[in-house]
């Protein structure tokens, strides 16, 4: 059992998000899983969880908050 | 689907569903589901009113009780989510946990810098919640007070506008909303509050058949209140119509837990793996009854868990696997005992899923480790305010539906081939602390806030006992800190499961190739706290005695211990021993903090059992967080009788478990013995009486010794001691014939469940009024021969103190007189083979013993194969001269012959004796076998005898401690007396040096042919009287006590002897009674019996070469006399079941095998299998016989199992019975119960 795909200090991350605007990090070099998009194409750990912090405002599904 | 509900409209459905219905049972509170609904429905209004909006979080700052459900649930119906704030938790993480979830409102108690909305509107509260003792909370804040004081609401997260309420003030939700806020240690150093949403719990609890969740299931809530086993004890009790049981307090308390359990019939529960191996290692009786036990937090150990389906083979055990993230279980696993090794966690319940992936998450292949992502309906919104860390660990799914979340857990398992999942560790630095989460970086960053720690590194080891404790490893700069203001500075802002054991100084932290701390490199084990080292708890280990007649006198108030019999307990040695050994520390000093020499709220829970059973005092939890030394808690621990003497307290029994010798007697009861174990005693005088003096006494005597208040109760057929606070036994007072009033008090029938085994009659003749009889009428479960000289003396000195004429009876209590072992001690003890210098010494070791009996029994194995071994192949019953029309179940109806033998040839007997190296009692036995011999018994006798079963830690306690042991010996009428008393002293010797086993045990490993109203093993029993005379003695007057007979045999043929002394120590004579049953034996059998055994008794001394069948003066049998015969055959399964079963009954004779396999733990049971081999034994009759008559509601008792031990047997016989008229077992009584110090 190698690192942990996510615990990756060095490695390069994307970010992705779902239709209820729910965020993940996600590494670069595993296929992106159906229903979710691409918002931070390919960036380091920190910078990706930063994107994260800034965007992602509300935990709620975003079908509740409608 | 039905999972996708809100939890409060689910409460809701069943209050409408059943309103009357008991929801919640907290300490003396009741409360309905009408009453619950009502309540929360009235403060979501005026949550509502106050601002509370959906979306907000709203802290709940309440210990565990029926307001705090109230809280929750009215704060759920507003909309809201709910923080539960335990109060035990350190004021300032109390403070940063509200902050961090940024609770505007608190409820319950205060917080500052929170609104704070008291649960009960002002006036009253609502009805049914309000209790004297429960926690009110009336704040300033009237219903109506404006939006948000000082408060910070959420911001950008609620909807102004949606859902402020309808009509009813109450707000529709949608199960997507954040029902809950959680709290767990954060990797980063700060908590995390996972917020979860509605469907999370209820997806967690419907539609699951884990445990269940139904109406009639009654939970025990123990889980500390923040945690998510929380939701499930509570809301899966409420969501479902169920009973929630609140325990009190936030710390694990077994023995509350064990009582409440008992008394509302507790079927469900949740305990970490770690209070769990707690409970089964020092209180197995807290599982009496429960069914269903889910044990979760972190991998229990297997030992346990066989022990504890050992102990309780219907019990349904299951192994759960969770974190908070994914609400409560994700993965179960029912525990199969026979299986080795680690238990499994199991596979994913309903709705939930698990993958198990590598580091480029892909599935892993069975057998290999990979890290566990869980996703499903447990799965949270994420960490409150924390996006960040929400996106690293609910991570999107490649496996579950488009746009689906993984959570990713940490925790490294495996895939067994075709089978369950087995946990395999963690991926990270997290650990478990008794089934807490901690994050060591949360710990560190705690530490390293205190001047002079530079840098900190928290690592599990794991102490004496292999429980994991938290270390720390400081570099410090200068002189280190003491460990005392450490572990404060910790605890003042972490949970007590978080603040460290031990502290070391180390010169640097070990660190990776790339410069980070190197956990893999820290030491594994917990330092033993030394003294004189920076681990070093502050305090003299000297040993100081605090004076404990003065509660809250402290620290250095130092004495002399008190010494020698019948002192005052030195409460504080005694506490710094229990310290120690709970601990694992060699020497504990008075001053010494329990939590600074490692303990934790486990080891509380262990101190506390161990401080019950040594000192039988139940100081609670509470009382060591508040007093944690022996010298704080001392006062605590005795807190009225501050000096009681060690041997009025009761045997070292660690549960609310019955000995095996109570096993037996109650089970004895509950097959209807009739009166046979009814003990009345008569105390006759003349002179002054003062009846309420002796009916406070009696009350006294009953406080002091807890037999006396001790009552059985039938838990699902099993029996369980619950111990009331106090009694008063009742004392009736008749003016009337003294020998009819007698004759009929005697009589009397105790329910064990029901009422205190003990009971009094004062009768004063009417025709001589200073002439008064006391009767004092006991059950046999609650005392035996030995407890009665201490009882009558208590009786005697409490009733002088009522009177006032000797001073207080406190003082009495406290100078005991040690004269009662010295009279036991004389010469004519229960033989023991010490007695004779040429015999092996093993009976001190035995009789000296410290553990109680439980334990011994555990480790008695030589003992049971001793047993085996010596009466394997023994004739069933003895072949006697029985009448030729004795019934196939004798009654128990008795007849006595009396006999004496005079003071000389008392004397020859003391003397063979002494001549043999053997004791009188085996003179006796000899001679018994000798008239049993000319009797027809044949060539292999058994007798059973009566020990007394008493250790040195039960010394004169009032109690119930006698066993039974069965002496086999061969006879033939052609052995010498002396050859004859030479092979018996040798069995007896023997057979005495291993009377500690249990004679259930032994019953139960031979398991030998059970007849109904008969005694297995034991068909002739002889009994030598040799505790001392109780005397009673009332100011002016000593009133030496009379047996009174019942009239009710406990065996078919008992000889019953007492000999006298005189005060010289001389023989004075020996008394003979022969008791026996009448349906089984003609009187001038019996007349002859006697008058053989006082023959051969006589004849003995002089004629040690004579064959024992010709001793001169034995009288011939009597004319007439029956053929010696033993037991009937038993009845086959053909002659008891003869026909058409099939037919009308089939249905029956199903279910009632099916209750029968579960019982006996079998797979299945067929109508003509033999209930006993199988397996089953009395108490698994009595368990029978009660689900039969609660679930078919036939009058089922364990004497028809025995009549007819296979299924379709007992449908016959249950044909004849018809429906209960009542339930069989004695219900339990609704007395209430309080235990000292655990309010809340």
């Amino acid at each position: 059992m190698g690192t942990n795909p996510f615990e990756d200090d060095d490695a390069t991350y994307r970010v992705l998000v779902n239709d209820e605007e729910q965020h993940s990090l996600w590494p670069v070099d595993v296929t992106v899983p159906a229903g979710w998009r691409v918002a931070v194409e390919a960036a380091s750990r920190a910078d990706c969880l930063a994107y994260v912090a800034e965007h992602w405002t509300d935990l709620r599904p975003a079908s509740l908050r409608r | 689907m039905t999972a996708d509900r809100c939890v409060h409209d689910l409460v809701a459905e069943q209050a409408a569903r059943r309103g009357t219905a008991v929801a919640l049972v907290s300490g003396p509170d009741r409360l309905s589901y009408a009453d619950l609904d009502a309540a929360a429905t009235r403060l979501a209004r005026r949550l509502t009113a106050s601002g509370v909006r959906r979306g907000d979080v709203v802290a709940v700052h309440l210990p565990r009780c029926t307001d705090l459900v109230v809280a929750l649930l009215g704060t759920l119906r507003a909309g809201a989510a709910y923080l539960v704030l335990d109060p035990d938790l350190p004021a300032d993480r109390r403070a940063a946990l509200a902050t961090a979830a940024r609770a505007g409102t608190v409820l319950g108690r205060p917080l500052p810098g929170l609104r704070h909305v008291p649960v009960a509107a002002d006036g009253g509260g609502p009805v049914g919640v309000a209790a004297a003792d429960s926690p009110r909370d009336h704040g300033a804040a009237p219903a109506d007070e404006p939006a948000p004081g000082g408060g910070v609401r959420t911001g950008g997260v609620s909807l102004a506008g949606n859902g402020s309420g309808g009509s009813a003030g109450t707000v529709s939700g949608d199960p997507g909303d954040t029902a809950c806020v959680m709290f767990t240690s954060g990797s980063t150093g700060a908590p995390k509050g996972v917020a979860a949403p509605h469907r999370a719990i209820v997806g967690t609890l419907t539609g699951q058949d884990y445990l269940p969740f139904t109406a009639d299931t009654v939970w025990l809530s123990v889980a500390p209140v923040s945690w998510d086993a929380f939701a499930l004890e509570l809301w899966g009790a409420l969501c479902f119509g169920g009973t929630c049981v609140l325990a009190p307090g936030s710390r694990p308390d077994p023995l509350a837990m064990a009582r409440l359990v008992a008394e509302h019939g507790v079927t469900a529960m949740y305990l970490s793996a770690s209070l769990f191996s707690l409970v089964v290692d020092e209180y197995p009786a807290a599982l009496a009854g429960l069914r269903h036990l889910v044990v979760g937090g972190e991998a229990p150990s297997p030992a346990h868990v066989r022990r504890a389906l050992a102990e309780y083979p219907d019990l349904v055990l299951r192994n759960g696997y969770g974190p908070v993230e994914a609400m409560v279980f994700v993965t179960t696993h029912p525990v199969d005992p026979a299986a080795d090794g680690p238990v499994p966690i199991g596979t994913a319940i309903r709705g939930k899923a698990v993958h198990v992936l590598d580091e480029r998450l892909r599935p892993v292949a069975d057998g290999t480790v990979g890290e566990l992502y869980a996703a499903g309906v447990g799965i949270a919104h994420g960490y409150l305010h924390d996006p960040a860390a929400t996106a690293e660990r609910f991570v999107a799914s490649p496996y579950g539906p488009p746009g689906d979340r993984l959570y990713r857990t940490g925790d490294l398992v495996r895939w067994h081939a075709d089978g369950p999942l087995e946990y395999v560790g963690r991926a990270d630095a997290q650990v478990k602390i008794r089934g807490f989460r901690v994050e060591p970086a949360e710990v560190e960053a705690v530490l390293t806030a205190y001047p002079r720690v530079r840098r900190a590194a928290v690592a599990a080891g794991t102490d004496h006992r292999g429980d994991r404790r938290l270390v720390a490893y400081l570099v410090v700069d200068g002189t280190p800190p003491g460990v005392d203001d450490l572990r404060a500075h910790a605890a003042a802002t972490l949970p007590d499961f978080m603040v460290p054991t031990a502290y070391v100084p180390v010169a640097s932290l070990p660190l990776t190739p790339s410069g980070k701390l190197d956990r893999r490199a820290l030491p594994g084990a917990v330092p033993e706290p030394e003294r004189d080292t920076f681990l070093a708890p502050s305090g003299d280990p000297v040993a100081s005695v605090v004076d404990t007649a003065e509660p809250g006198s402290s620290a250095d108030a130092s004495t002399e211990p008190p010494s020698g019999p019948g002192v005052p307990v030195d409460v504080v040695g005694v506490l710094r021993r229990l310290f120690g050994e709970v601990l694992g520390v060699p020497s504990v000093g008075p001053d010494d903090d329990f939590f600074a020499l490692g303990g934790d709220s486990l080891s509380v829970a262990r101190l506390l059992i161990r401080i019950r059973a040594t000192l039988d005092a139940e100081p609670g939890v509470r009382a060591v967080f508040a007093a944690p030394t022996p010298a704080g808690l001392a006062p605590l621990v005795a807190p009225e009788d501050a000096a009681e003497s060690v041997a009025v307290q009761h045997i070292a029994t660690p549960a609310d478990e019955l000995t095996p010798a109570q096993q037996r007697l109650w089970f004895l009861d509950q097959v209807d013995a009739g009166l046979a174990y009814t003990m009345p005693i008569l105390f006759r005088w003349r002179g002054a009486v003062d009846a309420a003096a002796l009916r406070a006494a009696l009350a006294e005597v009953a406080d002091r010794h807890e037999s006396l208040r001790t009552l059985f109760v039938a838990v699902d057929g099993r029996p369980v001691r619950r111990v009331l606070p106090s009694v008063r036994p009742v004392l009736d007072v008749v003016v009337g014939d003294p020998a009819a009033t007698v004759e009929a008090a005697a009589r009397y029938r105790f329910d064990l469940a029901a009422e205190p085994p003990i009971r009094a009659t004062l009768c004063t003749d009417p025709t001589d009024p200073s002439a008064h009889a006391l009767l004092l009428v006991m059950h046999h479960i609650a005392v035996d021969g030995w407890s009665l000289p201490p009882l009558v003396r208590d009786l005697s000195t409490a009733y002088a103190g009522r009177l006032g004429t000797r001073g207080s009876a406190v003082e009495e209590r406290v100078t005991r007189s040690p004269d009662s072992g010295a009279t036991r001690g004389r010469s004519l003890h229960m033989p023991e083979p010490h007695l004779d210098a040429s015999t092996p010494r093993t009976a001190p070791t035995q009789s000296a013993r410290v553990a109680p009996r439980s334990v011994v029994e555990q480790g008695n194995e030589a003992g049971l194969a001793y047993w085996v071994e010596r009466l394997r192949g023994m004739p069933e019953g003895t072949a006697l001269p029985r009448r030729a029309d004795r019934p196939a179940v004798p009654a128990a109806d008795a007849a006595t012959v009396l006999r004496r033998l005079d003071a000389a040839a008392h004397g020859a007997l003391v003397e063979l004796a002494r001549r043999y190296g053997a004791t009188p009692f085996m003179v006796l036995h000899t001679a018994l076998a000798a008239v049993l011999s000319a009797a027809g018994a044949g060539p292999d006798v058994a007798v059973g005898a009566p020990v007394a079963g008493r250790t040195r830690e039960s010394g004169d306690a009032v109690g119930f401690f006698v066993n039974l042991v069965v002496l086999r010996a061969a006879v033939t009428a052609g052995d010498p007396v002396g050859a004859l008393l030479h092979r018996v002293r040798d069995a007896d010797v023997a057979a005495f040096a291993h009377q500690d086993t249990p004679f259930e045990s032994v019953v139960a490993a031979l398991n030998p042919a059970r007849r109904p109203g008969r005694h297995p093993l034991a068909d002739v029993v002889l009994a030598l009287q040799n505790n001392a005379r109780a005397t009673l003695r009332l100011p002016g007057v000593a009133a030496p006590m009379e047996v009174v007979r019942t009239g009710a045999a406990r065996f078919p043929l008992l000889v019953d002897v007492t000999d006298r002394y005189d005060a010289t120590g001389a023989p004075a004579g020996v008394e003979l009674t022969v008791e026996y049953r009448t349906d089984e034996f003609a009187g001038e059998v019996m007349a002859w019996f006697a008058d053989a055994l006082v023959a051969v008794l006589t004849a003995l001394p002089a004629h040690e070469d004579t064959p024992i069948g010709a001793l001169p003066g034995v009288p011939p049998l009597p004319p007439g006399c029956p053929p010696a015969t033993a037991y009937d055959p038993l009845p086959t399964p053909e002659t008891v079941a003869p026909h058409r079963i099939e037919g009308a009954d089939g249905g029956l004779v199903a279910r009632i095998a099916a209750i029968w396999a579960d019982v006996l733990g079998v797979p299945a049971v067929g109508p003509d299998d033999d209930f006993f081999a199988l397996g089953g034994n009395s108490l698994r009759a009595v368990r029978v016989a009660a689900r039969i008559a609660t679930r078919e509601g036939l009058a089922a008792t364990a004497n028809h199992v025995f009549t007819a031990p296979t299924v379709r047997g007992l449908v016959r016989v249950l044909a004849e019975v018809g429906p209960a008229a009542a339930a069989p077992i004695p219900r339990r009584p609704r007395v209430p119960l309080r235990t000292k110090g655990s309010g809340d």
